[in-house]
């Protein structure tokens, strides 16, 4: 069996999954941010950065690294500026519920890196990356991919620093202000190997260690220091696969630390121990089955924790793919968690692709998908003292969607079309409001029905030595919270959560010529609310960003050289993602890129 | 960590600056000094680290309340973040924004903006007595707190006098500032002449402070955070000592006084109590227990007509709304108010 190549979502046929190209994106944030209509809500430039798929929240996004899912146990979400793009290779996203598939957490979407595969063709390569760009902006970077037919070692390291002293222009301060207090500076180191230990066995290692330091940048308001933020994290993880004649073997086992030191002097930690043990075989011409299960244990620390905490997570799921002819490929997937003495909601689902039309220019297809999905509560819900509530149930979402997919294509033209309608309901969703003595706790309080449409629609055109691409996605998202806050509050029924823009799209357009490349992006995100009751005085405004790139690639003697020049924010728009924290105007970015 | 926060913002409220605006004897033809020249405002602290903090205008005789006076009195300039109280000394607003490290200070009619006091760190409430403003700070978690002496025309700090951890509430009277240490069990006694500073020990937790009809000081101390354990304590302001002290049974650490000064609210989950200053237990039943709200956060009694106003903070999830209730604890009204309301200034 062929795994590389296989994809990492093959059991999941009527999802929409997107793969996104990780070059040239400083950070996951402008990657998925410019790529996909994800809402992000970011607290400045290379500030705590989360994201929510489909009117959800950042911690109903599941983030899988190798497959484990590297959601902070103690926040139940990832700040992605801790993700540098630098090291990572592969990243899909799959959209909407998927606990089934990667457990919880995945009730939105989620976030899938991955190492892409090895190729064993005894090929060195080596690259050096500089970077410099505005508001004290400088990454220096190295990658080296070399090795053997049987043995292959990928070695990557990054420094970046960001002064951040832009200049904004906010209403809410009413002149132009120079941000202050919000530098961060960044360094990382990434090891990989990858073993052919048999024609049918491999072994692959992982380590990463990433070293981020920030001063947490203030709000708009603010004309002093605030708090300085150190994370140090080390990721390790070793898979091991063995091919049998009918079916593969996959092992992982992950090491993931998360160390946070607030104020040099607050300090929040959490060990977590991932085993994975899945097997996946082939059963006659048409189905295939992947069963398996995993065991996870977290440690935690904190000064909100009366003692070291100990989390253990056991899952057990079932896959089934099945190509009932050459119209229908279904699947049923499977899973049941169990935290501590608690079971979460078993979670199925059932997706299928209809290809309603194939042939060598045009596939029409149709895809459905149904499922269940959970979010365990994090330690901080569970544990936190004074407050946390030990009893809480898992967030239960059920969703819905159904999408249409249309491409058309010839030897110089490629036309894709996708639709999407998508529903879910989010019972359990867990609320902190104040008890009768003043104590802040968290209950399973809340009652959200999400609703809406994505559309795609990409145009490829080769023309004499012109490559043309260009693609515009536009993502409609009503997310509604169900439930008042008591038993009379009508207030914040049937209102539009906060940061859910209703209206988002995104756009773009790459021509390439011989070694030139222009590209130009466009971001729209519509009005947010910052309040359950919407009050329009308080809304975010709508904003639409363009970016500019012209790149060119060039040889001096063996090496191959870019050059790239980058232009964000053309039209100087200010905009903020969350409530009063500036982002920069327009900005450049110049980078070199050398291949040996 | 964002608990850590919680806790140490979620403390106690604004103390009530009641300012008696005379109009009976007033003969000219003056024309308003300005809309919010009477009326009631509320002060909404906003989410910590949001800047989403305001002053909300209601005027008791139309019932139609304005949200965020100083933003469109100031083209939408942001008060700050962490409006934690409101002065109104003569002309001038005070208002004391916690995590901006500032005070605000706007023409008290129009609300139009006049000056930024800076320099001061983790400011909670400020008060003027004799000419001067005098100003608390937390200054940080980790070292005691001060009083800042104001220059009331230059707007800026002339000296700051050394207290204890967490100063919060201030009050003149006697002759004296009586300061609540909110992280101790203590409360600083000031002499202004001298600027020497003498402590009264108390219960855990200080914050609001109110003079009764007899002259006598009351603290509330909110005793252990989220336990049931706070208390009353009444200090004579002549000897400095504690002349009485009631065990509340609950949690609190808001109250207010009526107009004779004879009567305290306290408020305790989502529920008013009444304590006559002679009584020396505490309340068996509530006087006003408000089924709607999610969590009360601030009372105001207002001082001419003793209209209980109440808000309802809705736990930082939506904006708050306020609820006005007569002195025989009927409802009046209802209205919107911004983010986090936590108490009243009545003109």
């Amino acid at each position: 069996m062929q795994v590389y190549g296989m994809p990492i979502t093959k059991y999941a046929p009527g999802n929409k999954v997107t793969h996104l190209h990780t070059e040239h994106a400083q950070t996951l944030t402008d990657l998925l941010g410019q790529q996909s209509p994800l809402y992000f809500k970011i607290y400045g430039n290379g500030q705590l950065a989360t994201v929510a798929f489909r009117g959800t929240s950042a911690s109903q996004t599941a983030v899988l690294w190798n497959g484990i899912n590297v959601n902070s146990p103690t926040l139940g979400q990832t700040d992605f500026s801790l993700w540098p793009t630098f090291l990572l290779e592969d990243v899909s996203l799959q959209y909407g519920t998927a606990s089934a598939l990667y457990g919880s957490d995945a009730l939105g979407g989620s976030v899938l890196l991955n190492a892409s595969g090895p190729t064993f063709n005894k090929k060195n390569i080596l690259l050096i990356q500089q970077e410099a760009g505005n508001f004290g902006h400088w990454l220096s970077g190295v990658k080296a991919t070399y090795g053997t037919t049987k043995v292959e070692l990928r070695t990557k390291a990054y420094h970046r620093k960001l002064e951040n002293d832009f200049e904004f222009t906010s209403p809410k301060v009413g002149y132009k202000k120079k941000q202050h207090f919000a530098a961060t500076e960044s360094f990382g180191f990434d090891q990989q190997v990858f073993w052919k230990l048999t024609h049918a066995s491999e072994l692959s290692a992982h380590a990463q260690y990433t070293h981020n330091f920030r001063e947490v940048q203030p709000t708009v308001t603010s004309n002093t220091a605030g708090n300085v933020l150190q994370d140090n994290n080390t990721r390790l993880a070793v898979t091991y696969r063995h091919d049998f004649t009918s079916g593969s073997l996959f092992f992982t086992g992950g090491y993931i630390v998360n160390d946070q030191l607030y104020n040099r002097t607050s300090r929040t930690r959490s060990d977590q121990f991932t085993t994975l043990l899945q097997y996946d075989f082939v059963i006659g011409k048409a189905s295939s089955i992947r069963t398996g299960g995993n065991f996870t244990k977290y440690i935690a620390q904190s000064d909100g924790y009366t003692n070291q905490l100990h989390d253990n997570r056991y899952d057990a799921f079932v896959s089934f793919r099945h190509r009932v002819n050459a119209i229908w490929l279904l699947s049923i997937n499977a899973r049941q968690s169990i935290y501590q003495d608690l079971t979460a909601p078993f979670s199925p689902s059932w997706g299928n692709e209809l290809t309603l039309k194939e042939n060598e220019n045009l596939k029409l297809s149709l895809r459905t998908q149904f499922g269940r999905g959970y979010r365990v509560p994090t330690l901080n819900d569970r544990y936190w003292v004074p407050g946390g509530n030990p009893n809480l149930k898992a967030e239960d979402g059920l969703q819905a969607e159904v999408g249409l997919s249309f491409t058309k294509r010839n030897t110089a033209k490629e036309f894709s079309f996708d639709v999407t309608h998508h529903r879910l309901w989010i019972d359990e969703w867990i609320v902190w409001l104040p008890n009768n003595s003043g104590l802040w706790t968290p209950s399973n309080l809340s009652n959200v029905h999400v609703s809406g449409i994505e559309s795609q629609v990409n145009y490829k055109i080769e023309y004499t030595r012109w490559h043309w691409h260009t693609g515009l996605t536009y993502a409609y998202t009503r997310s509604l919270n169900k439930e008042g806050l008591n038993a009379f509050d009508v207030a914040t029924i049937n209102k539009q959560l906060p940061y859910v823009p209703v209206h988002a799209g995104r756009a773009f357009a790459k021509a390439q010529f011989k070694t030139w490349q222009l590209e130009t992006q466009a971001e729209y995100n519509s009005v947010r609310y910052t309040t359950l009751d919407n009050a329009p005085y308080q809304t975010l405004d709508a904003y639409a960003l363009l970016s500019a790139t012209v790149s060119k690639t060039f040889m001096i003697k063996k090496t191959e050289v870019n050059l790239r020049v980058q232009a964000n924010n053309l039209f100087n728009t200010y905009y903020e993602t969350i409530e009063n924290r500036a982002m920069p105007g327009r900005n450049f970015l110049i980078t070199f890129i050398f291949k040996l | 960590m964002l608990m850590k926060i919680f806790k140490n913002y979620f403390l106690p409220l604004l103390m009530l600056v009641a300012l008696t605006v005379s109009f009976s004897s007033c003969k000219d033809d003056e024309t308003p000094a300005g809309e919010f020249e009477s009326g009631v405002l509320v002060v909404n602290e906003g989410s910590f680290g949001k800047s989403d903090g305001s002053v909300t205008y209601y005027n008791p005789e139309t019932q139609a309340a304005q949200q965020d006076i100083f933003g469109i009195k100031n083209n939408g300039l942001a008060l700050g973040d962490i409006v934690q109280s409101l002065t109104i000394d003569g002309d001038f607003a005070y208002a004391v924004v916690n995590n901006d490290n500032k005070v605000e200070v706007a023409n008290a009619n129009t609300f139009k903006k006049v000056h930024t006091i800076s320099g001061v760190s983790l400011p909670r409430y400020f008060t003027t007595f004799n000419g001067k403003g005098y100003l608390t700070e937390w200054v940080n978690f980790s070292d005691p707190g001060r009083v800042a002496i104001i220059n009331l025309s230059s707007h800026t700090v002339e000296t700051t006098i050394a207290t204890d951890y967490g100063s919060e509430n201030i009050i003149a009277t006697n002759n004296k500032l009586f300061v609540s240490n909110n992280f101790t069990y203590t409360i600083s006694v000031i002499n202004p002449e001298t600027k020497a500073v003498s402590t009264i020990e108390v219960a855990n937790a200080p914050g609001e402070m109110i003079v009764d009809s007899e002259g006598k000081l009351w603290v509330i101390c909110g005793g252990n955070y989220g336990e049931d354990n706070a208390s009353l304590h009444r200090i004579n302001t002549t000897t400095n000592e504690v002349d009485k002290t009631i065990d509340l049974g609950m949690s609190s650490s808001r109250m207010a006084t009526n107009k004779a000064k004879n009567q305290l609210y306290i408020v305790s989950g989502n529920s008013v109590y009444k304590i006559a200053i002679t009584d020396t237990t505490p309340p068996v039943s509530a006087f006003i227990s408000v089924t709607a709200a999610v969590g009360l956060y601030g009372i105001g009694v207002d001082p001419e007509t003793d209209e209980i106003y109440l808000a309802d903070a809705k736990g930082f999830v939506a904006n708050g709304v306020v609820y006005r209730y007569n002195d025989s604890g009927t409802l009046v009204d209802e209205f919107a108010a911004g983010k986090g309301p936590n108490g009243f200034v009545f003109r």
